[in-house]
Formats: structure tokens, C-alpha cells, sequence
């Protein structure tokens, strides 16, 4: 994993050569590639905190109030995001009833070793002193193991909570968190990151979409890409999304602002759904109503633009900028050409 | 270990667990399961792991088998730990179409599992259900195997009738699913309730779950049948030192009985008085059941070495004799003389080994205290009278595979490992003489080939043959039988 993230920081490796690299030597091989090799996001946390809920919100687009009704989950629930994105990775969902860390009859070398990020749930609404302790031993245990780890508190469930609730909790959590990690000694080692989230609002996408961005090795690169489209086309942000969980996998380097990304998610809905009314065509095999012809251009009332255009078959480019700026949309649209074979080339090999 | 029927859940609070145990339990024991209940009731358990109180428990009397069926609420400490594994295993890592049927699985170590999984409707659960499942652990996989469609078909009757009541339930209580997602967003607390209150039987259901259960294990129990087709073999030898044992054709010498059983040889006693070549030659002619025959001053060293050397063979193919005269090699393969007593000349020299313990001066003291014919009272007095012996071997020997492991033992291995070596060693010998008289019975053993093939398989070379066909005349006749019958079976197949 550590050569992964060297090579494509140092950015002089040729498109051409990054995934094969990426795939395949690290993890012995190429005929390995494939499932076992993708990097893997587990998904822990106590019992009730909202796992399980996530991962149908984010990934199988279930309506939140349906979570409701979901069972306990008893076994570990792998499901891969390979599919339906360009990004493949699998997602573990874990019962929070079993320790996993903490029981020698577990395989915590197979659990870890492979693992890209560990997002641990905690339910911001119930009492978090025992989640805290096993978040603890969770993130000892993992770092012990694997120490490429990225670590992800999502202080979940905050839709309840007034925002200084919210400010309270998350300084009270991370607080206790950052002093057991400190008691052992390990606070310059371990990188914890902590993410307000919820089901019923855009936060838990953006969340993920975080988590997400740490494991692309391209990253970097497509947000130069990024920002070189948006000061060429006076954009005010551009975004590239997945369009199936609707989670952005790069962005300028302009701060992210919770109204925009809310603001152009939507956006995506729209067009899915005027796309699978009216655009469905012959041979789409994804029944997702979105192909190469996709795009979109929504003028606010407040003077601003919303332009959308698929990219590849799995990306959008999702841009907000002034009507004044937009007159000129040959341009934009000319651009917008450009970035797309860009990125295509980025990902050239993977098709 | 016996078998043991558990009814294990998925805990909302604890994760797996087990919450009714049924097992068969001999009535010296009873006493102690009510002891091991006390401790068991300290452990924590929350309305939906609950079932019988903890400090109580059902018991079944079976008169024609003389045991007891106890249900426990918890299972006994000792197996307190594996149960709960299998029953994390059950719930959490094996995989049955829907979570709804039955499931072999398991390993040596923890035995062989069948769970039947099945889910119980509950209003006040999340997702509506819950997850049960029931466990049969036994030891012999195969045993469970052969069981399955009498073990199966209970157990669906069992979740059956479960699930039938459950909804029953269920549906008086379905009402309050209707007040829509508010309500539930605000319900925050879980409702933990007992598989009892879920099928609407608070005090029946554990009482029949143990009817059940007994029966099972019970009607398990009567299909399974042990036979021990071998002696003694498989018992490990007392840690100190091989014991002396009884030589089956022991005619004279009576007064070797009078010996204390304390007192013998070991292995090592012997390599450090012989010669390198000498105790190859004595385990070669030892193990392939040529004539021993150990000649000295002492009757009491010459037995001494002669229970030395049975030691190394399975009983039954051990006949040793103590003499005052030669006896043919068709009479015994461990033969004792005194020193005067010559060797016939119409005796094929290849076919024994004689073992000559000569004391090296005739009247010295070990040698005249041995003629005075006071025993050595204990094993250092013999290693001392073994110590003033030269010993003198005469014949020849090739090498073995058997042959050598036993150099091994007497030469280079520790003192302490020696039994267990030699004990080892025993076993995986008469093994392989079971395998090679299967093999003898499937094929005529003039076909070189296939008899080279056979020695192949089993890593051994051409002189191992010898050694294999004495081992195998050590077979225990129901043994033999057995064997016999089972390749019958395959060859007619």
C-alpha cells in the first residue's frame, strides 16, 4: 500500500502504468486481482449505531426511514462497489454485538491487513462512553496490524441533536478519543479523522465521500485537473461525482461548501430520473438512464448556473458558476471536452 | 464428551450466546452440575438471553441407559467457552439459504456441529424477527453425518411448531407496527424479550424444549455403538519408565515374580554397554521377530534385558521365555539362559541374535552376589550388575527404518522422551501392519510391483517388508476380522 500512495503523489508516473501498479504487484501478482485486492472499508461500531443503515442509505439507495426496519445484522455483510463505479472497492459491514478485536478466535491479520479505511460508527444520540472504549481497542488492535490504516469516527445520528448539541458532542467525543490514544502513546502515529453524520441530510455522502477520496490514488491528479478547468472557465466549483451513490470522488481545491454539494447531489438526482423517463436508451445495460450523451444546465434564481455533463460512464463533472460567467458556454462546453479525455486517460486502463 | 444440545440466539444486547443447554450427565456427576449451576448464576443475562432461571434445571432420568438428561440455562464452565463459539460460529459465520435451515460444520478440536437456524417473528424486535438456532455438537463427524435426516427432521419439527405459535403472537401484537416511521424513530429503546414470551408459553416451552432435547440425544445416543477392536496398545506407558511386563510364556524362574516391578532398564542402559553395531543388530532380529536370545551369569539382569527388549514390541507379539535349556525359535522370539548353556549347532546362525553378557571376572563381586541369588533391590543395584557386564553380541543385521528410530531412541534421545518415543513409534507401527494386512488381503503379495508401490506410499524400504510381516502376525484377532470384513467390502464394491 505504501508504494501505491508514493508513486502517485510524486505524480511523474505515466497514466498508462498507474492501475496495473496499483493492483497488481503490491498484493503479489496479477492473477490475484480482483476481489481480495480491492481495497477494503470496514465498517464497525457498537450495536444500534447505524451501520448497517449507512451502507443501504449510501450504496443500495434505500430511503432512510426505511432503515427502520432493518434486522439486526449477525453476519458480516460484504458488499462490493465494484460494479456499478469506477472506484472498486468492497465495504464490510460488521456486527457490532461480536468483538472482533478483541477475541483471539478471529482472524484480525485477514480482517486488517487488507483494509483501506475503518470507519467506526458511534451513535451521537445514545450513551457513547462504551463505544469510545471499543472504538479504542479497535484502533489499537487495527494499527498493530496495519498501520496504512485510515481511521474514521462517524458521529452518527445527528439529525436529532441541536447544532450546539452537535459542537458539544463531537469536541466531547474527540476529546476522549484523542486522550486514550494520547495515554498510549501513539497520538503522532495514528491519524483519527471525525465526521458529523446522518442519513436524513447530505452529510453522511460527504462523509463517505472523504473517506472515499483517501483511498483513490488519483486524486491528486484530478484535482489539478479540476482546478485548471475551473480558473479556465470562471466555475466557482466543480465537483466530479459517482453517480451511483452520488459521492464525490474529487473537487477542486476551493473549500467545500454543505449548500453546493447538497445543491449539485440533487442536481443528479434530477437528471437520473428525467433520465430514466425520457432518455433510456436501446442498449443501456445499467438501467440508470445516464450514457455519454448526458448533461445538464439549470439556471437558478439567485444568478447562479448549474452545469452538469457526464464525463465517463460512471462520472459526472458537476460545476456551479455565475449566469455572467456562462455566456461564453461554447467555451466552457470545449473545455469541459478537454477535461473529459483527461480523466479518461486517467483511467484508460481500467476498461 | 458427550453430545450436547444447545438452543443458542443472537442477543440484540450480547451477540451470540448460548441460552439452554441439554446434556447427558452420569448421576455421580449431578451433584456437580448443581454445584457448577451456582457459579453459573453470577453470569450476566438479559431478558432475551434468559430461559430457565440460572440457579435451576431440568432433569430426565433414562432407567435402561442409567444416565441423566439436565438442561442448564448456561452450559457447565468446562464447556462454558467452546459452546459459545459454536454458537457464535452457528449465528454469525455459517451461511444457510434464507437463515432458515439445517448446517453441518465444525472441526476436530470442537467437535462437529448441526444447527438448525431458524428466525422467530417479534413485533418489538428490529427488522421483526430474531435469530435462533439449534445446535447439536458430538464429537464424531461422521457419526453426525449418518444422524442427520433422524436429527434434521426433529429439529424442523421443533422450529415448526416454534414459529406456528410465534405468529400467533405475532399477529396480536401487530397492531402497533401501524403507527408509522415517527413513532419508531423515537422508540429508542430495545425490547428484550425470551423465545418463552415470543411463543406465548412463559412456562411450558422450556420444559418441552427439554423433553425434546433429551429425546434427541437420547434416540443420538442408542444409534451410536462403540466397538474397541485392539488390546491395549493405545495406553500410554507410565511416565517413568517402561513397566515390566508379564511375559505370557514365563515357565520358570518362579522367582522372578518376587521381584519388586519398580526396578528395570532402560534403553539407554543397554546402548552405553554395547557396541554401536551390536544394538542395531539386537533391534533388527528384535523387530522382525528373529530369535533373542540373552545368555549371562545374572537370571535376574538376563530378565531384566529381556523385559527391556519386550517393551519394544506390541504385546501380543511378544513370547519370552526364561530357560535352563536352549528352546527353538518356533517357542519363543525373547529367550533368557544361563551362561553355561549352548547354542545347538543345527541352529541357522541368520536366525537369532545371541545377546552374551559375560562377567568379567567369574568370581568379582557383582557376579558372585548374583549367584548368590539375592535380587538387586532396586534399578540403580541392576544398572550397577549391568554396568559390570561385557557384553559380547554375535550376528548379523540390515538396516530398517524401525530399526534405526529405535538406534535413535537408545542413543541420541533424551532419557525422559524415551517411553513416549518408543510408545509412539509402537503405534504408528502397528498402523501401518493394519494397513499392510489390509493390503495383504486385497493382493497377493508375490506381485513385486504393487507391493513396491505399497512400500513407496508408506516411505519405507524393501527391508521394512520383514518387520511389517512380524507386525502384522501381532494383530489382534477381532482386529483381523474387522480388517478382513472392511477389505471384503471394498473388493466386492
Amino acid at each position: 500500500m505504501n508504494d501505491r500512495y508514493d508513486e502517485f503523489s510524486s505524480g511523474s508516473v505515466p497514466y498508462g502504468q498507474m492501475f496495473p501498479d496499483m493492483y497488481g504487484e503490491d498484493a503479489g501478482g496479477e492473477a490475484e486481482q480482483g476481489y481480495e485486492n480491492k481495497p477494503r472499508i470496514l465498517l464497525m461500531g457498537m450495536r444500534r449505531s447505524g451501520k448497517s443503515s449507512i451502507q443501504k442509505v449510501v450504496f443500495q439507495k434505500m430511503s432512510p426511514n426505511e432503515t427502520l426496519f432493518l434486522e439486526s445484522t449477525t453476519k458480516i455483510v460484504k458488499s462490493e462497489i465494484a460494479s456499478s463505479s469506477l472506484i472498486s472497492y468492497s465495504i464490510w459491514d460488521l456486527p457490532g454485538q461480536v468483538g472482533y478485536e478483541s477475541n483471539p478466535a478471529f482472524d484480525n491479520e485477514g480482517l486488517f491487513a487488507q483494509t483501506g479505511a475503518l470507519i467506526f460508527v458511534i451513535d451521537a444520540q445514545d450513551n457513547y462512553r462504551e463505544a469510545i472504549a471499543k472504538l479504542h481497542t479497535t484502533v489499537l488492535r487495527a494499527y498493530e496490524i496495519n498501520p496504512e490504516i485510515c481511521f474514521e469516527v462517524f458521529i452518527h445520528k445527528v439529525d436529532g441533536l441541536s447544532d450546539d448539541a452537535k459542537t458539544v458532542r463531537q469536541q466531547d467525543i474527540v476529546e476522549h478519543v484523542l486522550a486514550n490514544i494520547a495515554d498510549a502513546e501513539l497520538e503522532d502515529q495514528i491519524q483519527i479523522s471525525f465526521y458529523l453524520t446522518s442519513i436524513y441530510d447530505h452529510s453522511i455522502f460527504e462523509a463517505f465521500s472523504k473517506v472515499i477520496q483517501k483511498l483513490i490514488p488519483q486524486l491528486p491528479t484530478l484535482e489539478q485537473l479540476l482546478d485548471i478547468l475551473i480558473s479556465n472557465c470562471c466555475i466557482e466549483k466543480a465537483f466530479l461525482f459517482d453517480v451511483v451513490p452520488k459521492i464525490y470522488i474529487a473537487d477542486d481545491s476551493s473549500p467545500v461548501d454543505m449548500q453546493t454539494y447538497e445543491l449539485c447531489s440533487d442536481m443528479i438526482d434530477v437528471v437520473i430520473d428525467v433520465g430514466c423517463i425520457y432518455g433510456m436508451g436501446e442498449n443501456d445495460d445499467t438501467g440508470l438512464g445516464y450514457d455519454a450523451e448526458s448533461a445538464s444546465v439549470m439556471h437558478l434564481n439567485n444568478g447562479m448556473v448549474l452545469y452538469m455533463k457526464e464525463v465517463t460512464r460512471y462520472l459526472a463533472l458537476v460545476a456551479l458558476l455565475r449566469e455572467d460567467k456562462y455566456e461564453k458556454h461554447g467555451l466552457i462546453d470545449y473545455n469541459v471536452e478537454a477535461f473529459k479525455n483527461a480523466v479518461a486517460k486517467v483511467f484508460e486502463p481500467r476498461q | 464428551m458427550n453430545a450436547v444440545l444447545c438452543l443458542t440466539t443472537f442477543c440484540e444486547k450480547h451477540g451470540p450466546r448460548v441460552v439452554f443447554c441439554t446434556q447427558s450427565v452420569e448421576s455421580d456427576e449431578l451433584s456437580a452440575l448443581h454445584l457448577a449451576i451456582q457459579d453459573a448464576a453470577l453470569a450476566q443475562a438479559c431478558a432475551s438471553c434468559a430461559s430457565i432461571p440460572p440457579d435451576a434445571f431440568l432433569v430426565s432420568y433414562d432407567e435402561a441407559a442409567q444416565v441423566y438428561y439436565a438442561s442448564t440455562a448456561s452450559p457447565q464452565q468446562a464447556d462454558y467457552k467452546w459452546l459459545q463459539e459454536i454458537a457464535l460460529r452457528s449465528l454469525t459465520h455459517e451461511q444457510c439459504p434464507g437463515m432458515d435451515g439445517p448446517i453441518v460444520f465444525g472441526d476436530p478440536v470442537m467437535g462437529y456441529a448441526l444447527a438448525h437456524m431458524f428466525k422467530i417473528s417479534d413485533a418489538k424486535a428490529r427488522g421483526g424477527c430474531r435469530l435462533y438456532s439449534l445446535v447439536l455438537v458430538v464429537p464424531d463427524e461422521v457419526h453426525l453425518v449418518a444422524c442427520w435426516d433422524v436429527v434434521t427432521q426433529h429439529f424442523a419439527a421443533i422450529v415448526c411448531g416454534l414459529k406456528a405459535k410465534s405468529k400467533l403472537v405475532y399477529n396480536l401484537e401487530g397492531a402497533s407496527r401501524q403507527l408509522g416511521p415517527r413513532f419508531a424513530r423515537q422508540r429508542m429503546a430495545v425490547v428484550q424479550r425470551s423465545l418463552a414470551e415470543l411463543v406465548g408459553g412463559m412456562d411450558s416451552l422450556f420444559p418441552f424444549l427439554h423433553a425434546q432435547h433429551a429425546w434427541i440425544i437420547q434416540s443420538f445416543g442408542r444409534r451410536l455403538f462403540q466397538r474397541r477392536i485392539e488390546g491395549a496398545l493405545p495406553v500410554a506407558p507410565a511416565p517413568a519408565s517402561p513397566s515390566l511386563s508379564q511375559a505370557s510364556l514365563s515357565s520358570t524362574s518362579s522367582s522372578d515374580t518376587e521381584r519388586s516391578a519398580s526396578i528395570s532398564l532402560e534403553l539407554a542402559d543397554l546402548a552405553a554397554l554395547v557396541d554401536v553395531e551390536g544394538l542395531a543388530c539386537v533391534f533388527f532380529h528384535l523387530i522382525i521377530g528373529n530369535q533373542v536370545v540373552v545368555r549371562g551369569g545374572s537370571p535376574w539382569l538376563v530378565s531384566a534385558v529381556l523385559d527391556l527388549l519386550a517393551t519394544l514390541l506390541p504385546p501380543a507379539c511378544v513370547s519370552s521365555l526364561s530357560s535352563d535349556t536352549y528352546a527353538d525359535t518356533w517357542r519363543c522370539n525373547l529367550l533368557g539362559i544361563p551362561s553355561r548353556v549352548r547354542i545347538p549347532k543345527h541352529v541357522d546362525a541368520s536366525a537369532f541374535v545371541l545377546v552374551d553378557m559375560l562377567a568379567p571376572g567369574r568370581t568379582g563381586g557383582g557376579g558372585a552376589r548374583s549367584r548368590s541369588g539375592a535380587p538387586p533391590a532396586n534399578t540403580a543395584e541392576l544398572r550397577t550388575l549391568l554396568a559390570g557386564q561385557r557384553v559380547c553380541i554375535v550376528g548379523s543385521y540390515r538396516e530398517t527404518t524401525l530399526g534405526a528410530k529405535l538406534f535413535f531412541a537408545a542413543t541420541t534421545l533424551d532419557r525422559a522422551l524415551v517411553a513416549d518415543y518408543v510408545h509412539a513409534l509402537k503405534i504408528e507401527w502397528h498402523n501401518k501392519a493394519k494397513a499392510f494386512f489390509k493390503f495383504a488381503k486385497l493382493h497377493t503379495l508375490n506381485d513385486d510391483a504393487k507391493v513396491k508401490a505399497f512400500l513407496t506410499a508408506l516411505h519405507l524400504s524393501d527391508s521394512d517388508l520383514l518387520v511389517l510381516r512380524f507386525w502384522t502376525a501381532g494383530l489382534a484377532r477381532p482386529l483381523r476380522a474387522a480388517a478382513a470384513s472392511s477389505t471384503a467390502a471394498t473388493a466386492s464394491s
